[in-house]
Formats: C-alpha cells, structure tokens, sequence
C-alpha cells in the first residue's frame, strides 16, 4: 500500500506542480476586471465621474472624452447589485467624486447577477453575491472559477489593456448588424429577466437606497441609457421598455434626477460594434455628449426625464 | 453526490483512508463505513430518499430470510410477490405514474370520452431503476434457490447501496457482489492501478467524449427543425457517442473505484460500436441490463425455444420492457420495439451466435466486410437512439423523414466550424484508443502492456490533461434520470 501511494504521490506530482503554476498565473493575470479593480482603487482621490453598468456602458463610454477625470467601472453581465456594491466599498475613498453614470439597459432593473463571472467579484473586489462564497472559488480559479480551457486560453490570449477602465478592444464587428442576432439577444435578456422577475422590486430598493447615499454625500447619480442598433431596439418588448422608463421616471421625480434615454439615439452603422454595442467611434461620440451634458449641467437643467418618458430626448 | 464533482474528489480519498488504514482489520466495521459512506453518497443529492433505498433494502432481506426458512411453494410464492409488488410499486409509482396517467387521459380523449385524473409533481429517486433491479434480482435468486440469504443486513444493505454502482450500475448480482461483502478485501497493487487506469478512461469517455458531443448533440436535437438530413445524421452521430461515453464512462468509474477497493464489479460494456449485428451489439451494450431482463424475463418465458409467435413475443417482450425501463416516455418504447424488429431476423435466422469472437482478432484493422457489417450496424443503432433522445415519436418521425431527403447529401452544418471538428477529432482519437485496446477489458488496459515508460506515461498524462482541459461546469450523468 505504501509503494502504492508513494507511486500516486510521484505520479501526480508534475501534475500537481503545473496546476500550481497555472493557478498563479491566473490569478496574476490583468483581466480587465483586474485592471478596473486596481484602477478604482489607485485613483480613488481623483475620480469624479464614475461609469456604472453592463457591457453596454464598459463598451459605450470613453473615460477620454470627459474633462471631469472619469473611470468606467462598468463590466459585461454586471448588474446593478455589483454596480451598487463596488461603488460603496470605494465611496468613502472617493473624496472628489461628483457624477456616478448609472446605465440601465432594457434588462437591469430585472438582473440580479451571472453566476459565471460572481468568482471574479469575488477575487477582485473582495464582493460576494448576497454574501455567497463558493469556496472551491477561492480554491482554484483556474478550475472552478474560468475552467481550465478558458482559463489556459486565456494566459495565451492577447492582454486587454484599458486606461481609466475602458478597452477599445471590442472594436471588431463580428456578427455583422443582423437581425437575426439582434432578436437573439434580445431573446437571451428575456431569458434573464424571467429568471429575474421576482427580484425587480428588490433591485428597485437596491436603487433608491444607492441613490439616497449618494445624493446625502452630494454625489449626483444620473440614468443613462446607452444606444443600441435598431436591428436589436426592434425586438424590445415595449411594455418592458415603458414599465423600465416609468420606474426610472419615478426615482428621477422623487430624487430630482435626470435618465438620458439614448437607446434610439440614430448614430451610424459604422458607430455599433454589434447589435447592442458600440464601437470605440460610438463610445467617442457618445461619451463627448455625455460630457457635454455634464458640463452644461450645472448651468441648463433639462427636462430629460419628461422627454426620456416619449423616448424621444437627445443631449443637444 | 456525482463522480466528476469536487465533493467526490474528496470524499473518496477521505474513505479511502478510512476504509484502508482504520478499518481495515475488523470486515463487519468496513461494512459498517460503506454502508455510511453509501448513503451519505445517496443522500448528497436528496437525503429524503434514502428512507426509500432502506425500505427497499428492508423488505427484501426480511422476505428473502423468510424465503430460506419456508419450503411451501405457496408460501414462497406468496412472500416473492410482496417483494415484487413493493419494489415494483415503488418503482412503478416513482417513475411511472404520471405516465400512465397521461397516457389514460390521452387515450379516453382519443375516444371522445371524458378521463379526469391528476398528475403528481414527483421527483424521480436517482438509482431506482438500478438498485429496484439489484435487490429483486436477489430474492428471485433466494427464491430459485440458487443463493443462501445473507443473515446480515449489514452486508445486504451494503450489497444494495455500494456508492460506486448505486446510481446508474453496473447492476449487480448477488451471486456475484454479496460473497465480496462477506470476505476480508485484500489491496492488491496491480489491480489497484488496473482500477485507476479505468477510472481514467471513464473520465476520459465522460469529460472528453461525452460532454462535448452532448453540446452539439443538444443543439442539433433542440433545433432539428432548422437543420439539413445530413446535420441531423451527424447529430444522431453525436449523441451515438455521447451516451456511450456518458454511460460507459460512469461504468469505468464505478468499476475501477471499486476495484480500489478490492471489489470486482461486472463488466458493463464491451465496445458495442465494434458490433457486427444487432445481437453482437447487445451482448455488448448495458450487460447487466441486458442479462437482467435475459435470465428474469426472456428465459423464464420461454426463451427462443417455444414456437415462433412465442419467440417473437418474447422478443418483443424483453425489448419493450428495456425501453420501458428507460423511461416513461412513448419514444423509450419505440427504441425497445426498433431494437426487437433489428434483433428479430437475426435470432429467426439463427445467426444471433455468429459473432461471439472479437473483431479482426490477431489483426490490426478489421476487413472490408467486418467494417461495413459494423457499419451497418452502428446505422441502426444510431436511427434507433434518434427516437431514444427526441422529445416525442413525432419529432423522431420528422427527423427521420428529414435524414430520408435528398438533405443528406449536403455538407453538414459543423462540418466548417473549429469545435465541431475539434469534437469530430475527439471522436476519432477516441475510437482508435477503444479499437487499438478492444480485446481488454477497457480500452485503455492495453496501456499497462506498452514497455516504453515514457510513451506509457505520456499516455496518461495527455488523457489527464485533456479531462482537465475539458471539466469545468459539473455534467450529470445522463443515465441518472433512469
């Protein structure tokens, strides 16, 4: 029996030693989400506008285009509830912080979290879904958190980098603007949002309750919601879309807010990425009249949440 | 509790020592831990249902007890029928009784008539049909007096629940499995690196071959309708592969785990692609199954020795029976009777004893006729797994109809995509390590045979690597839901 294990233990050592190295090297490697973790945390004292939302706004909004020192924070699949909690954890370290972006998409207000990517919150942020640890996470990331596939596939991938959180690396058109594509996605948001539907008045209160923090520190939080291609807008439900503008109508009366409805905003074809996202020229465009807005801010207050409740407000 | 899971992985090393290094010297007190061990592995999943596998366990050990003290056939007749309504019952009432239910209503509206009666929601107990089989297999045994009864309910209900066959099989005998529980189990070295060997071929069959077909396998299946002939053949193909290295390889796991622990399970496949007929196929697929139904059903009918119609009833018999078994869903049904109208010209014709040797035995490569007699039947068997994994008769039929057109003979749709090829590749490599190792009992014995160390070892250490490469997300095992 000894020479047996002796023998198991010998066999599986190498195996052993190359799981341990790959391990570390996922975990050292700068994902994006690294990068954005470390990047909230270095700059804590400088940022004053902060991005917050899906892939949509971590596409779509260009940090470069603003003269206020902006960071996108935002993430694919990130939902309100990780938005909401990465902003607390660094909000008393946020001393010069002023705007805090909030993106809803047509899915956020019924989309609590995506259990492949809750590890990385996890890893990076130190954030847990209603305080769930899976600790085989913690474990090995490169086994339980990527997969070893992605999780190797992803030490031989070419590094994203992003400055003040955001990556131009999604600047490729990969599916073409089709319609097909753009029905499928808006079917897999459906799929979210069913799965969601119980937690809508849930995320709701998450909401208010971020909302009230940030305005009791004089932080002003502003709804955005960022253009998609109408080969995707052309499949929304709207009665969703009208029951996500009446609540988020509804916050902006009682806090004074403003919701920047830009889904229909008409841009070029050559400004989507796909779909439902925007290329680097999209998120310039974008993002130069979101800082526009910012700036006549304080000077002009427009009526957009009126307007955004019609669909039909522009920045200009 | 599954096999590919992280709870497993450690919960195996733990017994292991446990069962090795403490309790090693006292054979009542290993029983005692693999009964334990067996039902927290059963209750992992649902510890509601481990009330039922002690029932079940219960009632026939008492009636197999009372078997051996009574000689009255009346009498004896009497306490074998408790045994097979209360494990048929369960079985029956677990698995089957909303089917029956809807099938009623089903047919009373066919007629016009009028059939109110109401679905349960049930959960289906994982193993039932595996472990119902095992211990009804034991009193038939206790009845026939073939076997003594076991006056231990200790080694009975270890017999019953042993963690690495309790789910999804091999189906054990008594006669077979229940003498090991009563001896003291010895480790020997070679088996237990002949077990390792196995299990990481299971893994193998189960991570690499069967996960990845299953991708595509469900994709084509869930969306047949937008697919050419040629793309459903290929999903056909797929799920060919997927439940052979799903259930194969939860086999492989389950005999090379027990043989880790000194036990010797039966051999539950014997590379049934490699089959020339129909028959040869199904001395190969799911043999404790098959010999289940053969000496429980098939003989005790009378076998193929009655007159024709009697043969072909038997036939059919066993077949619709198997299907059954599966599941309770009218497609299940359809595999069976496909399978019977395959077997049937074989058994009439007398040719089901033809091929009872291996392939190309003393050859590397089979020849022109064995290879297309194995191509034949590897067709039918895959037309006949089309009904077993589509959602209804009628989506098999379309499918069918579909592979039937002139589609066919377009180039399929993942023939141009990188994974389907990567899976194709799969496939192949997977079927050349089972031909290159088919007259072992798994394939991948063949490897302790290699001499060169490094060539050995750069075996194993690419199969690992390629189980990890590819485990991720934990899949269940398909043959759970039976």
């Amino acid at each position: 029996m000894r020479a047996f294990l002796k023998q198991l233990l010998l066999f599986f050592t190498p195996i052993f030693v190359l799981g341990a190295a790959l391990e570390w090297a996922v975990r050292s490697y700068p994902t994006i989400m690294h990068q954005k973790a470390e990047g909230v945390a270095q700059h804590a004292d400088s940022i004053e506008v902060l991005v917050l939302g899906t892939s949509h706004a971590a596409r779509g909004v260009d940090p470069g285009e603003f003269s206020l020192w902006t960071f996108n924070s935002a993430m694919g699949s990130q939902s309100l509830y990780f938005d909401i909690a990465l902003t607390r954890k660094h909000l008393d370290r946020l001393r010069s912080l002023k705007y805090v972006l909030i993106s809803v998409d047509y899915h956020s207000l019924q989309f609590l979290n995506e259990d492949e990517i809750d590890f990385m919150y996890d890893a990076h942020y130190d954030l847990q879904f209603e305080g769930n640890v899976d600790f085989k996470w913690r474990l090995s990331q490169l086994i339980w958190g990527y997969g070893v596939k992605e999780g190797v596939t992803l030490l031989f991938s070419p590094q994203n980098t992003c400055e003040r959180g955001f990556s131009p690396t999604y600047d490729v058109m990969r599916n073409g603007l089709i319609d097909d594509a753009g029905k499928k996605r808006v079917v897999f948001f459906d799929r979210c949002m069913e799965g969601d539907a119980a937690y809508r008045d849930t995320i709701l209160t998450l909401l208010t309750d971020f909302v009230v923090e940030l305005k009791e520190r004089d932080i002003t939080p502003v709804f955005v919601t960022l253009p998609c291609h109408e080969v995707f807008n052309r499949h929304l439900d709207s009665r969703m879309e009208q029951k996500n503008r009446d609540d988020i109508a509804l916050l902006c009366s009682r806090f004074d807010l403003e919701h920047l409805d830009w889904q229909r905003m008409p841009l070029p074809d050559s400004m989507f990425a796909d779909q439902d996202h925007l290329r680097a020229s999209g998120a310039a465009e974008v993002s130069r009249r979101l800082n526009a807005y910012l700036e006549s801010r304080d000077h002009t207050r427009l009526t957009f949440a009126a307007q955004a409740s019609e669909g039909t407000a522009t920045p200009e | 509790m599954i096999f590919n899971s992280f709870d497993f992985a450690v919960f195996f090393p733990v017994f292991f020592v446990l069962y090795w290094f403490v309790f090693q010297k006292n054979l009542s007190l290993q029983n005692i831990l693999i009964v334990a061990a067996s039902y927290l592995f059963y209750g992992w999943w649902d510890w509601r249902f481990l009330g039922l596998l002690t029932l079940s366990s219960l009632v026939d050990y008492v009636v197999s007890l009372e078997l051996g003290k009574r000689s009255a056939p009346a009498q004896r007749k009497v306490l074998l029928g408790v045994s097979i309504v209360v494990n048929l019952g369960l079985l029956g009432f677990f698995k089957y009784y909303n089917f029956f239910v809807e099938s009623f209503i089903d047919a009373f509206t066919l007629f016009g008539a009028e059939f109110h009666a109401q679905t349960l929601n049930i959960v289906l107990p994982v193993g039932i049909s595996f472990y119902t089989f095992q211990t009804m297999s034991y009193t038939i045994d206790v009845y026939r007096k073939e076997l003594a009864p076991t006056r231990s309910f200790i080694d009975f209900s270890a017999f019953v629940a042993f963690f690495p066959q309790l789910v999804a099989g091999p189906i054990e005998r008594a006669s077979n499995l229940l003498p090991q529980f009563y001896t003291r189990r010895t480790f020997d070295v070679p088996k237990a690196i002949d077990g390792l060997r196995q299990i990481l071929w299971g893994f193998f069959k189960k991570v690499v071959i069967a996960d990845n077909c299953a991708e595509h396998a469900n994709f084509i299946f869930n969306h047949s309708e937008e697919f050419s002939g040629s793309t459903l053949a290929l999903g056909a193909v797929y799920f060919a592969f997927q439940i052979y290295g799903d259930f194969s390889g939860y086999s492989d796991i389950a005999i090379g785990t027990s043989r880790l622990l000194g036990f010797e399970l039966k051999r539950n496949f014997h590379f049934p692609y490699f089959s020339r007929d129909i028959a040869e196929f199904w001395r190969r697929w799911h043999i404790s199954l098959s010999t289940w139904f053969r000496d429980y059903v098939y003989l005790p009918l009378g076998g193929s020795r009655g007159s024709l119609s009697q043969t072909v009833r038997n036939v059919f018999v066993i077949f619709l029976i198997s299907g059954f078994w599966h599941g309770a869903n009218w497609t299940f049904v359809a595999w069976g009777a496909l399978n019977a109208l395959y077997f049937l010209p074989v058994l009439l014709a007398k040719s089901h004893r033809k091929h009872t040797d291996g392939v190309a035995e003393g050859r590397i490569l089979p020849s022109i006729r064995e290879l297309i007699a194995m191509g034949f039947t590897f067709a039918l068997t895959c037309i006949a797994w089309i009904f077993f994994r589509a959602e209804n008769i009628r989506h098999a039929w379309d499918i069918l109809c579909e592979i039937a057109s002139p589609s066919l003979l377009t180039l399929p749709r993942f023939a141009g995509s990188l994974k389907g090829l990567v899976c194709l590749a799969l496939v192949v490599f997977f079927v050349g390590v089972e031909w290159w190792g088919r007259h072992g009992n798994f394939a991948l014995e063949r490897a302790a045979t290699l001499k060169s160390k490094p060539v050995r070892y750069g075996l194993y250490y690419t199969l690992i690597g390629m189980v990890f490469w590819y485990v991720g997300k934990e899949q269940a095992f398909i043959y759970f839901q039976f």
